[in-house]
């Protein structure tokens, strides 16, 4: 296990770069992301087994995740609080190279496509998602998706309630309404205009940047509480897990999501479907919320999450999608590291080398380069 | 401003050429433009122009109002125009009984010699109409005359169609003109009160405004105060969330207890640690992140000027393959000649400025150079012998030698 201190920095998003078996990038927020600067690091992985940083930028916001670009081995972006995304090239020091600012409100989550490798989309909590080029200063396309009131975190009586005010202190005093944020978007690594978003009213959507209506997939995943990351399977392409506040991860099979119930724009989905399909499997075991879902991209059946129960734990997905009977009823969490002492936040798989290296990091300050083969 | 400087150098310059430029043509053209829309185009420039009498008389009819003179006249219809044309249809014995019985019964003329006959202005405009229309008549008349043999119906058809041509628009024109001059009036009613709404708006911003920066850093302390009080609440709800959590996992147990973010979270509802803009801050007003155990200002940045790409050094190197001596090349960045052709340059980037173009290049022709006095230009230092020189000098510039 390898560690490194962001000194000063509380780990959000850690990736492996797509070009460099020894390079990571970590985004990082002071004071856990709740008020003050942030810092994007580069680190490299020496032979001798020890981490060291390479570069680092500041930024006046706390970067929220990070995305390495897939057509340019020297350039990252990174989501940023005050809702811009910045793209940083590692010969470049001290500046971005590149600033969006579009969003109004924090932006989440930055993936790149896998497939197209010219565009990326971020995910922000003011209810949209942005496809980006690096090379144009505006977004290309806005994604957003009309609000459902009728699940847990958002419910009729305290959403829906017209403002009482104008006055931005009587505003304030309101609850904070957390239904409309987008904590993640994912770009599918099978298709080059499909991407599967969840919300803070518990959905999963699955979009298709291409059509003129782009919502194809819409559903309640998490029993209503907000549902915080999603990823593709690697190897299935109808396969997506998600995690959420309900403390499971869920793994889903989107052939098996009806679209009958697929809501109007106007209309909020129907009071029964706040039970929402049935998932191919869940994985229970976290105590907290489950902050990340990463699908190993060496193994169509394995997964690890992170959890605000400072863990990370490594899954293993047994549920056939092809005949649903024929589980083998001995999957589940296959390894818990818990060296993290803080909130877990970020993690990602390593594709070089040897299977199952894993990179996270989290409050505590700390990356951690591990073998998720080797937990006891 | 000088108007000859065509570029503008301000805003404000640029308005004040936008509102110093002679626009009287325009004007000119628009009114022109606006009263062929409300009346006969030679109305007013035939000499009849709007006089102060005039629109005395129309402010007296407007304040006694139409409705208030209407019965008073009701009773005693004037029948001056019917006169008027009666004497010019004189002219005409033919038809002029058609035409009075026309005009008898021609409903659309009779509200307006009902509803003002005593204003001057219906009479110039009045006389006008009759002007033209003893000027279309008497073309009309020598028509007939020369066409004494026509017969009687086409002239009186024909001063049918005239008259027809002309009982509407005589009303209609006189009723648009008594719009038009109203709307024009209240128009310059309208543009002072608006200016006065205007202004007294204007007053009232300015007056807030000002009440507004006064008062800010108050209601900006009620923010903050208010923002902390929600954030402490916040705080609390967030540390009990997670200190009321019961695990049979030891591990997670201890974890939350010595959690730092649960210490900072008890410390933010306790109001010992608070927001200040864009920091955490103690009850000292000390930034909380000064005081981490390894405090910020130790970690050492890296130079970014350093090259980032360590020169690769072999793992199994032998001691006697290592190479003591310093890379003279140890300056100079991965790419940095890339641009760099011709020897001399490349040495010149390599010595470090070191080299010079005199070193490489002979500088015989420096004669040439007429901007300094040659008497003042150094002699450049030989490193030979004056003779030895000089036998070089003549071998270098001796043309004949071959």
């Amino acid at each position: 296990m390898l560690p490194f201190r962001t000194r000063g920095y509380n780990g959000y998003g850690v990736q492996y770069s797509p070009y460099f078996d020894n390079k990571l990038a970590v985004a990082t927020a002071a004071n856990y992301g709740l008020v003050g600067n942030g810092r994007l690091f580069i680190l490299n992985i020496e032979p001798n087994g020890t981490i060291v940083e390479q570069t680092s930028w500041e930024t006046q916001d706390g970067l929220f995740d990070l995305a390495w670009s897939e057509v340019h081995e020297n350039q990252v972006t990174a989501a940023s609080g005050d809702g811009s995304i910045k793209l940083f090239d590692l010969t470049v020091g001290q500046f971005p190279v590149m600033n969006w600012k579009e969003h109004t409100r924090e932006v989440f989550s930055v993936n790149w496509n896998l497939v197209d490798k010219t565009n990326f989309i971020s995910a922000s909590w003011d209810g949209s998602m942005k496809v980006w080029s690096p090379q144009r200063p505006d977004s290309l396309l806005t994604l957003s998706h009309a609000q459902d009131f009728t699940t847990k975190s958002s419910p009729v009586e305290s959403t829906a309630r017209p403002p009482l005010s104008h006055q931005q202190q009587h505003q304030q005093s309101q609850h904070v309404n957390t239904a409309n944020c987008i904590y993640n978007a994912t770009f599918s690594p099978h298709s080059p205009s499909t991407v599967v978003s969840v919300n803070g009213s518990s959905h999963v959507q699955i979009w298709d940047i291409r059509a003129p209506r782009p919502l194809q997939i819409d559903y309640v995943a998490h029993g209503g509480l907000e549902a915080l990351s999603c990823d593709w399977n690697k190897y299935k392409p109808t396969i997506i897990a998600s995690a959420g506040t309900d403390k499971s991860v869920r793994i889903w099979d989107l052939r098996m999501i009806t679209k009958i119930d697929q809501p109007h724009a106007h209309a909020p989905m129907p009071a029964y479907h706040i039970r929402g399909p049935t998932p191919l499997n869940e994985l229970l075991g976290h105590q907290f919320a489950v902050r990340k879902v990463q699908w190993s991209p060496h193994d169509g059946q394995e997964l690890i999450s992170t959890s605000y129960d400072m863990s990370v734990r490594v899954w293993r997905d047994e549920s056939n999608e092809r005949a649903r009977f024929l589980n083998m009823k001995n999957g589940g969490c296959k390894g818990v590291m818990g060296q993290h002492k803080e909130f877990v936040i970020g993690c990602d798989y390593s594709l070089w080398g040897e299977p199952g290296w894993v990179a996270s990091t989290g409050w505590d300050e700390m990356v951690y380069v591990w073998d998720s083969k080797r937990l006891q | 401003m000088d108007a000859s400087s065509c570029g503008p150098s301000s805003a404000l310059a640029n308005l004040s050429k936008h509102t110093q430029r002679d626009n009287t043509l325009q004007n000119e053209y628009a009114a022109k433009n606006a009263q062929l829309r409300t009346g006969p185009a030679g109305f007013r420039q035939n000499g009849n122009a709007v006089d102060a009498r005039l629109n005395a008389e129309f402010h007296n009819f407007q304040g006694n109002g139409l409705g208030a003179e209407f019965p008073a006249f009701a009773g005693t219809p004037s029948f001056q125009q019917q006169a008027q044309h009666l004497n010019q249809q004189q002219f005409q014995p033919n038809n002029a009984g058609w035409v009075q019985d026309f005009s008898g019964l021609s409903i659309s003329n009779q509200p307006q010699q009902v509803g003002h006959p005593q204003s001057d202005w219906h009479q110039q405009f009045l006389q006008q109409q009759q002007h033209h229309h003893q000027q279309q008549q008497f073309e009309q008349q020598n028509i007939q005359q020369g066409q004494q043999f026509a017969p009687n119906y086409a002239s009186s058809a024909f001063s049918m169609n005239m008259r027809t041509n002309l009982s509407t628009p005589l009303y209609a024109q006189q009723q648009v003109q008594t719009g038009a001059s109203l709307t024009e009036h209240q128009e310059i009613h309208k543009m002072e009160q608006e200016k006065q709404l205007f202004d007294s708006h204007f007053d009232q911003l300015e007056k807030e405004l000002n009440q507004q920066s006064q008062e800010k850093p108050e209601v900006e302390v009620q923010v903050d105060k208010v923002e902390n009080e929600q954030f402490a609440e916040t705080a609390r709800q967030i540390e009990n969330s997670l200190r009321q959590f019961d695990t049979a996992d030891a591990a997670t147990k201890a974890k939350i207890e010595n959690s730092d973010f649960l210490k900072l979270m008890s410390s933010i509802s306790n109001k010992q640690v608070v927001l200040d803009g864009d920091k955490l801050v103690d009850s000292t007003g000390q930034d909380i992140r000064e005081n981490v155990n390894e405090p910020l200002q130790q970690i050492s940045r890296p130079d970014y000027h350093d090259p980032i790409h360590d020169i690769p050094v072999p793992q199994e190197a032998r001691p006697e393959q290592i190479n003591k001596l310093p890379d003279p090349l140890s300056h100079m960045q991965d790419g940095s000649l890339g641009d760099v052709y011709d020897a001399l340059s490349a040495a010149k980037v390599v010595s470090g400025g070191q080299v010079k173009t005199g070193d490489w290049v002979d500088e015989d022709d420096e004669w040439l150079d007429m901007t300094t006095p040659s008497i003042s230009r150094p002699k450049k230092a030989s490193i030979m012998a004056d003779h030895w020189q000089e036998v070089y000098d003549d071998y270098r510039n001796d043309d004949d030698f071959h």
